[in-house]
C-alpha cells in the first residue's frame, strides 16, 4: 500500500516549510512570509508562467535552475533560493524587460500610486533606463466596451484579463491578438466587451492598461478611504471594499472571500455608486434615479417638503387610522434593507400597528415557509455538489456571481449539472442533462422525473435525458438544488411543488434557495414576511403583497407602508396603481420612484453605502455592511426612522442605535448580528451551520490594489521630467494601413 | 444564413466532425474562409466562432497569430519576398526593395489596382534557391530583379493563372477527400523530379 | 554557395569542409572568398569560425564545441558578409517569432533586434557591446552552452545564439561600426 503525504517539507531560503503537496511554490513562500514579485499569476486562476517575474532558484539534479514559482508545485525536499544573485538578476532582467516598452505614463496614469509595476520598479528596478529606441506605439486608450477602455502601450501582456474572461467568466469577449512584441488584448470589432463582469479585469489588471469608465481620472488612491463592506444589489452578497475621496462614493472593490465571491463582482455590484449619489443631484421624486433628501407630505395633491416631525406625525395619523380596522393596514418591501432595519419594521407592523400583513417580496419570489424549510445548503456546498440541479432563471442575470461560483465548479471534473430549462441560461452549455420544461409545467416534469414508467405524453420528455438525470439524482445523496422563481408570469407554487416533490423524493438533497432581491432573506428571516415572525416562527395568516393589493383595492385594506418602490418592482404594476390611488401610503425610501406618484407621506432613508448593519445572502450568510459616506439632505438609517414612527405612535422600540438593534434581533432571533456588526470585515456566518470562522486567504496585493501602496510609494519622481532620447536609427516596425501612427492591430 | 457557401459549410462541418473537440478544426475553417473571402473576413470569423463553439474574439485572435491569414482584404496576388539569412545573403533585401518600386507600393500594402499585396516574410523553406519568392504561397523561384519583373507582367496578364489561383486558394490535397488531381499529373511531376535528381547527381560526378 | 541545395551525408563521417567544399555537395564558397565564419544548425546554433571547419558533422561533436547540428542547415559567411547586420537579421526572425507569450524573450528579442538595428545603421555606442551580452544574459543566463533560460520553451536561448556569437567572435567589426557610425560595408 502506498502512503499518501499529507505534507512536504520545502526549504526556502535555508529554511524549513511545511506545505500541502502540489501547493504552488509561491503561495508556501508567501505564507513563509517572503514575498516572490509576480504579475500574471493570479490566486483564483489557474497559473500559466507568462511573465516570469516570479523566477527563483531550485535545485534539480542538473543543479540549480531557474523556475517561475507561480508554476512549480512543491514537493518534498525542494530546495529554493530567492534571493540568490542569480534569481535576482533574473528578476531585474524581467523588470526591465517589461519597462522597455512601457510609457512614461505614470504622473497621469490612474493606477499610478497603486500600480504593482511602480511599486516593484522603485523597489527592485533600474533607476535609469537603457532603452533608448522609440517605445512601441498604440493609438491611446480606446474603448473595448461600454464601460472599459484599453490603453495598450501601458498593457504588460500578463493575460490576466483574458484568462479571467476565459476561465472564469467563460465568455472569451478579449482574447489576444498578433503576435511577439506587438501582442494586444482585443474583442473583435464588431462584438465589444460587454460582459457582466468586465469590471473584473480592470480590478485585477496589474497595470493601468484596463480602465474603468466610471473611475477614470476620479481619484488618486492616496486621496482614498476604504471601508469592507458586502454587495446588496442581489442575494449573493458579495464582499467588497468601498472607497471614496472626502465624501463622495468613487470606486468599488471586489474582495476576496472565501464562500462568497473569491474577489469577483459583477458590473452591477461594481459600478452603481451613480445611485447612491443620485445621478449628479436629479430631484424629480418620481425618477427612480434621483435621491429623496427631505420627508414629503402631501398637501392638495402634490408633495411638499416637510420637517421629520410633520411628516412623521401625518404618517402616524394615516397609519393609526387605518388600523383601528381590522386588516385595515400593512407592510410591503424591505427587501433591500439590513438585517437590524428589517426587524424594527417588523416589530413595527406586528407590535404597534398589530398587523401581520407583511411581505418584502413584491409578488416576484416564492412562498418561503415553504421553501426556506427545505433543507438548506451553502454556496460552497454547491460548488461541492456531485450533481447540481437547477430550477431557476439565468444564474447570470439574476445572481451573477453565484453564477461565476457554480460555473467554476461545473467546468470541473466530477460534478454533473442537471438542469429542468426553464429559458436560456448561461450554465446550459455545462449541462450534463438538460430537460427543457415549459412555463406551468415544473411541478409535473418533476414528477416524471422521479416516477417510474412513462412519462406523460404531453410532456413531450426525452426517455433517455429522464433516465440519465434520475440515474444521477439518486437518493439526492451528494445533490444540491439550485432553486428560484422561474418565470415571473406563472403561478409560484408551481415551482413551490416541485420543489417539495424534489424534497420528499430526495430525502438527502439540499437546496439552494435562489430568491434574488438584495437582503431578501434577511428581511425574511427578521420577519417582514407573512406569517413568518422574526426568526422564521410560523404565526398565522397574514397577507402577501398580491393579496394586500387585492385588498387594497377591494378597500378591505386602507392603508399601507411601503419600504422602497412597490410600483417599479411589482410584475402587475397597473394592478398595484389602482391599489395605491385608493388607500394611504406611507413611503419610506431612498430613491425616487413611481410609488411616490401615490405616496401621501415620504420618509427619506439612507441606500446602501450610508448605513451599517448586517444582511443575510441567499445561503443565510450574515456579515455586515458599513457605511462609507454621510446620507444627503434630512434622510436617515431605517433603524431611526422605524423607531420614531414607532415614537410617534405611541410605543418605544427600545431601539435608537443600530447597536441596540442588533443585539435585539439576536436575542429575539438567535441569528448573528451584533457579533458580525463588531467584526465587519470576517466572512460572517451562516445561521444554524456549524461552520468554523473561516481564515481570510492573504490577499494578492494585485488582485485588491488597496489604498496600501500609497503610504510608502510616490509617483515615480524622474517620469515626467526625463530629457528626450536621441534619435536614433530606428528599426522599421510593422505598421497599420489605416491608421499610420500606430502600430497594426492584430493582422502584420 | 450561413457565410460560407454551401460547398464550404459542408466541408467546415467535415472537418470539425473530425476532431474530438471543435475547437481543433480552428486552422483549417479558417483556411476555407481565407478561400472564399480572399481574406479573413469578420463574418467568416463569427461562423468559425459558431462552429468550433468558440467566441469571435477567440477565432481573430488565433487568425491574426499567424501570417498566412490576412485579416484585412489584400491583394488577388500575395508576393511574398523572404529577407531571412540565406535570402538576405543573396540579396533578398535588394529584391524587396525592388519589387517595392516595380509595384509602386510599401511593403506590407496593396497596389492601388487591388492586385498585388507585397510582404516582407521570414524563411520559407526554399534557401536553396535564395532569394526565395511566393506568390499565394507558391513557389515561383524567381531571383532577379528581371525575373521579377517579368513575372509580374506574366501574372497581370494571366498567364499564371493555372499555377497561381486567387489569395486564399487551398492546396489541392485533402485529407479524406485525397488528392483533387489527375493521376497522369501527379506521375507526370514526380517523374521530372526524378529526372532532375538524377542529372544533378551525375554533374557531381 | 555555389551548389546551394539539399544533401544528405553520413553522419560523423563527413567535415564542414567537406560538405561546404566537396563539388557533390556546396561546391565552394563563389569567388572562392574566404569564410569568416558558418552557421552549423540553423539559426538558433551559436556561430562557428574558420578553426572549426574540420568538425565532422555529428551531434556530439558539434554539441562539443558548443553549438548544435539540429536542423542541419549550414549557412555561411563569407568575408564580403557584415557580421553585425546578419546577426541583426536573425535577430530579427525571432522577433518576428516569438510568440509573445513570455516577457524575456517578447520583449528580449524585440530590444535586441533594435539595439543592432541601431549599431548597423550608425546609431552604435560602445556600451552597447555590454548592453547587448547583458540582455543575451537575461534571456540565457550565464551564456552557457548548453543553455539556460529564462524564457517558457527555448525560442528564448535560441535568441542570443548569433549576437553572442558575434560580439565575441568579431567585437572589431562591432567597434568598426561604433566607430565609423555605420556599416563598414556600405
Ligand atoms: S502607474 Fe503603473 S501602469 Fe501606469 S504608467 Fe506608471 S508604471 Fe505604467
Ligand atoms: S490589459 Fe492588463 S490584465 Fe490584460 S494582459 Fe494587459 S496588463 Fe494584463
Ligand atoms: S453578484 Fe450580486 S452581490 Fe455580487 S456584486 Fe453582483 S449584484 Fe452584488
Ligand atoms: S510567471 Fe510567475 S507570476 Fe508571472
Ligand atoms: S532564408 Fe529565405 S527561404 Fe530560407
Amino acid at each position: 500500500m502506498t502512503e499518501t503525504r499529507t505534507s512536504v517539507t520545502v526549504t526556502v531560503n535555508g529554511r524549513a516549510v511545511e506545505a500541502a503537496p502540489g501547493e504552488l511554490l509561491i503561495d508556501v513562500a508567501e505564507r513563509a512570509g517572503t514575498y516572490i514579485p509576480r504579475f500574471c499569476y493570479h490566486p483564483r486562476m489557474e497559473p500559466v508562467g507568462m511573465c516570469r517575474m516570479c523566477l527563483v532558484e531550485v535545485e534539480g539534479p542538473r543543479g540549480a535552475t531557474l523556475q517561475p514559482a507561480c508554476y512549480q508545485h512543491v514537493n518534498d525536499g525542494m530546495v529554493v533560493t530567492t534571493d540568490s544573485p542569480k534569481a535576482k538578476k533574473a528578476q531585474e532582467g524581467v523588470l526591465e524587460f517589461l519597462l522597455a516598452n512601457h510609457p512614461l505614463d505614470c504622473p497621469v496614469c490612474d493606477k499610478g500610486g497603486e500600480c504593482p509595476l511602480q511599486d516593484q520598479t522603485l523597489t527592485h528596478g533600474p533607476g535609469e533606463t537603457r532603452f533608448v529606441e522609440e517605445k512601441r506605439h498604440f493609438v491611446k486608450p480606446i474603448e473595448i466596451g461600454p464601460l472599459v477602455l484599453l490603453d495598450r502601450e501601458r498593457c504588460i501582456q500578463c493575460a490576466r484579463c483574458t484568462r479571467f474572461a476565459a476561465e472564469v467568466a467563460g465568455d472569451t469577449e478579449i482574447a489576444f491578438a498578433g503576435r511577439g512584441d506587438l501582442i494586444e488584448v482585443a474583442p473583435s470589432p464588431e462584438h465589444p466587451f460587454t460582459s457582466v463582469f468586465s469590471g473584473n479585469t480592470v480590478q485585477i489588471c496589474p497595470v493601468g492598461a484596463l480602465t474603468a469608465k466610471p473611475y477614470r481620472f476620479a481619484a488618486r488612491p492616496w486621496d482614498l478611504d476604504q471601508v469592507e463592506s458586502t454587495c446588496t444589489q442581489c442575494a449573493v452578497g458579495c464582499r467588497l471594499a468601498v472607497q471614496s475621496s472626502g465624501d463622495r462614493l468613487t470606486r468599488v472593490l471586489g474582495v476576496d472571500s472565501d464562500p462568497v465571491n473569491h474577489g469577483w463582482l459583477c458590473d452591477k455590484g461594481r459600478f452603481t455608486l451613480d445611485a447612491v449619489d443620485g445621478h449628479g443631484g436629479l430631484s424629480d421624486p418620481l425618477d427612480p434615479r434621483a435621491r429623496i433628501t427631505s420627508p414629503l407630505v402631501r398637501r392638495d395633491g402634490t408633495l411638499v417638503e416637510a420637517t421629520w416631525g410633520e411628516a412623521l406625525a401625518r404618517a402616524a395619523e394615516l397609519l393609526r387610522a387605518a388600523g383601528e380596522a381590522d386588516g385595515g393596514v400593512g407592510v410591503i418591501g424591505g427587501a433591500a434593507l439590513t438585517n437590524e432595519s428589517a426587524y424594527a419594521w417588523a416589530r413595527v407592523a406586528r407590535e404597534v400597528l398589530g398587523t401581520e400583513h407583511v411581505d418584502a417580496q413584491y409578488g416576484d419570489g416564492l412562498d418561503p415557509r415553504r421553501v426556506l424549510a427545505l433543507p438548506g445548503a451553502t454556496i460552497d456546498d454547491a460548488c461541492a455538489a456531485r450533481v447540481v440541479l437547477t430550477l431557476c432563471g439565468d444564474p447570470r442575470e439574476e445572481l451573477p456571481v453565484l453564477f461565476l461560483r457554480l460555473r467554476g465548479a461545473l467546468v470541473r471534473p466530477g460534478h454533473d449539472l442537471v438542469e429542468l430549462a426553464v429559458g436560456p441560461s448561461a450554465l446550459h452549455p455545462l449541462a450534463t442533462v438538460s430537460i427543457p420544461v415549459r412555463p406551468g409545467e415544473a411541478h409535473r416534469v418533476v414528477d416524471a422525473l422521479l416516477d417510474e414508467g412513462r412519462a406523460p405524453a404531453d410532456l413531450a420528455l426525452d426517455d433517455d435525458a429522464r433516465e440519465r438525470a434520475r440515474r444521477l439524482l439518486g437518493d439526492g445523496e451528494g445533490v444540491v438544488v439550485v432553486a428560484g422563481r422561474t418565470n415571473l408570469a406563472e403561478d409560484p407554487s408551481v415551482v413551490e411543488r416541485a420543489l417539495t416533490r424534489l424534497a420528499d423524493a430526495l430525502p438527502r438533497a439540499r437546496f439552494l434557495v435562489a430568491l434574488r432581491r438584495g437582503n431578501v432573506r434577511g428581511a425574511i428571516d427578521a420577519g417582514l414576511a407573512p406569517g413568518l415572525r422574526p426568526g422564521r416562527v410560523l404565526a398565522a395568516g397574514g397577507r402577501d403583497t398580491r393579496a394586500q393589493l387585492a385588498a387594497l383595492r377591494e378597500g378591505v385594506q386602507r392603508a399601507v407602508l411601503v419600504l422602497g418602490d412597490l410600483v417599479g418592482n411589482v410584475i402587475d404594476r397597473p394592478g398595484a396603481e389602482a391599489a395605491l390611488e385608493r388607500a394611504d401610503v406611507v413611503v419610506v425610501t431612498g430613491h425616487g420612484g413611481a410609488t411616490l406618484a401615490h405616496a401621501d407621506v415620504v420618509l427619506p432613508a439612507a441606500v446602501q453605502h450610508e448605513r451599517a448593519g448586517t444582511v443575510t445572502n441567499l445561503e443565510g450568510r450574515v456579515t455586515a455592511v458599513v457605511p462609507k459616506v454621510v446620507a444627503p439632505g434630512a434622510a436617515w438609517p431605517d433603524v431611526a426612522i422605524a423607531a420614531e414612527l414607532a415614537r410617534a405612535l405611541g410605543a418605544d422600540l427600545a431601539m435608537d442605535s443600530v447597536v441596540e438593534a442588533a443585539r435585539a434581533y439576536e436575542s429575539a432571533t438567535g441569528y448573528p448580528a451584533l457579533s458580525v456588526l463588531l467584526d465587519s470585515t470576517s466572512e460572517g456566518r451562516v445561521a444554524g451551520s456549524p461552520s468554523a470562522p473561516v481564515a481570510r486567504r492573504p490577499l494578492d496585493p494585485m488582485a485588491f490594489p488597496g489604498i496600501r501602496s500609497a503610504e510608502w510609494v510616490g509617483l515615480g519622481e524622474s517620469a515626467g521630467d526625463r530629457s528626450p532620447p536621441p534619435r536614433w536609427p530606428t528599426s522599421p516596425r510593422p505598421r497599420c494601413p489605416r491608421c499610420p501612427d500606430a502600430t497594426p492591430t492584430a493582422s502584420r | 444564413m450561413s457565410h460560407l457557401r454551401v460547398d464550404l459549410r459542408q466541408r467546415a462541418e467535415e472537418l470539425v466532425a473530425l476532431y474530438p473537440r471543435p475547437r481543433s478544426a480552428l486552422l483549417p475553417l479558417l483556411h476555407l474562409v481565407q478561400e472564399q473571402d480572399g481574406y479573413v473576413s469578420p463574418e467568416g470569423i463569427d461562423e468559425v466562432a459558431e462552429l468550433t463553439g468558440t467566441t469571435s474574439a477567440d477565432v481573430r485572435g488565433t487568425a491574426s497569430f499567424y501570417d498566412m491569414f490576412h485579416l484585412e482584404p489584400v491583394g488577388r496576388y500575395v508576393v511574398g519576398v523572404c529577407t531571412n539569412i540565406a535570402c538576405l545573403l543573396a540579396g533578398g533585401e535588394e529584391l524587396l526593395a525592388h519589387a517595392s518600386r516595380r509595384l509602386d507600393c510599401a511593403v506590407g500594402s496593396t497596389t492601388d489596382d487591388g492586385l498585388f499585396t507585397l510582404e516582407e516574410t521570414e524563411c520559407l523553406a526554399d534557401c536553396g534557391h535564395a532569394p526565395c519568392v511566393t506568390v499565394n504561397h507558391r513557389y515561383v523561384r524567381t531571383t532577379t530583379p528581371e525575373a521579377f519583373d517579368a513575372l509580374v507582367d506574366e501574372v497581370r496578364q494571366g498567364r499564371r493563372d493555372h499555377e497561381i489561383p486567387h489569395h486564399g486558394t487551398l492546396v489541392r490535397v485533402r485529407r479524406n477527400g485525397g488528392l483533387r488531381v489527375p493521376d497522369e499529373v501527379i506521375a507526370a511531376e514526380r517523374a521530372a523530379a526524378k529526372a532532375a535528381r538524377a542529372r544533378r547527381l551525375e554533374e557531381a560526378g | 554557395m555555389n551548389r546551394p541545395g539539399v544533401y544528405e551525408v553520413e553522419m560523423v563521417k563527413n567535415t564542414f569542409r567537406d560538405l561546404i567544399y566537396d563539388p557533390a555537395f556546396g561546391g565552394g564558397v563563389p569567388g572562392d572568398r574566404p569564410v569568416k565564419a558558418f552557421i552549423p544548425g540553423g539559426v538558433s546554433a551559436p556561430w562557428f569560425g574558420p578553426d572549426q571547419l574540420d568538425l565532422p558533422l555529428g551531434q556530439d561533436e558539434v554539441g562539443g564545441q558548443g553549438s548544435m547540428l539540429r536542423s542541419g542547415s549550414v549557412v555561411v559567411l563569407d568575408d564580403t558578409t557584415c557580421l553585425v547586420r546578419a546577426a541583426w537579421r536573425i535577430t530579427k526572425f525571432f522577433s518576428r517569432e516569438s510568440c509573445g507569450q513570455c516577457t524575456p524573450c517578447r520583449e528580449g528579442s524585440g530590444w535586441i533586434e533594435r539595439a543592432m538595428y541601431r549599431l548597423e545603421h550608425g546609431g552604435g555606442r560602445v556600451e552597447d557591446l555590454e548592453l547587448l551580452l547583458d540582455l543575451c544574459d537575461n534571456i540565457a543566463p550565464g551564456l552557457t552552452w548548453p543553455p539556460q533560460q529564462t524564457t517558457i520553451c527555448v525560442l528564448g536561448p535560441s535568441i542570443p545564439s548569433s549576437v553572442h556569437a558575434a560580439i565575441e567572435m568579431f567585437k572589431g567589426e562591432f567597434l568598426a561600426h561604433v566607430d565609423k557610425q555605420g556599416c563598414p560595408f556600405d
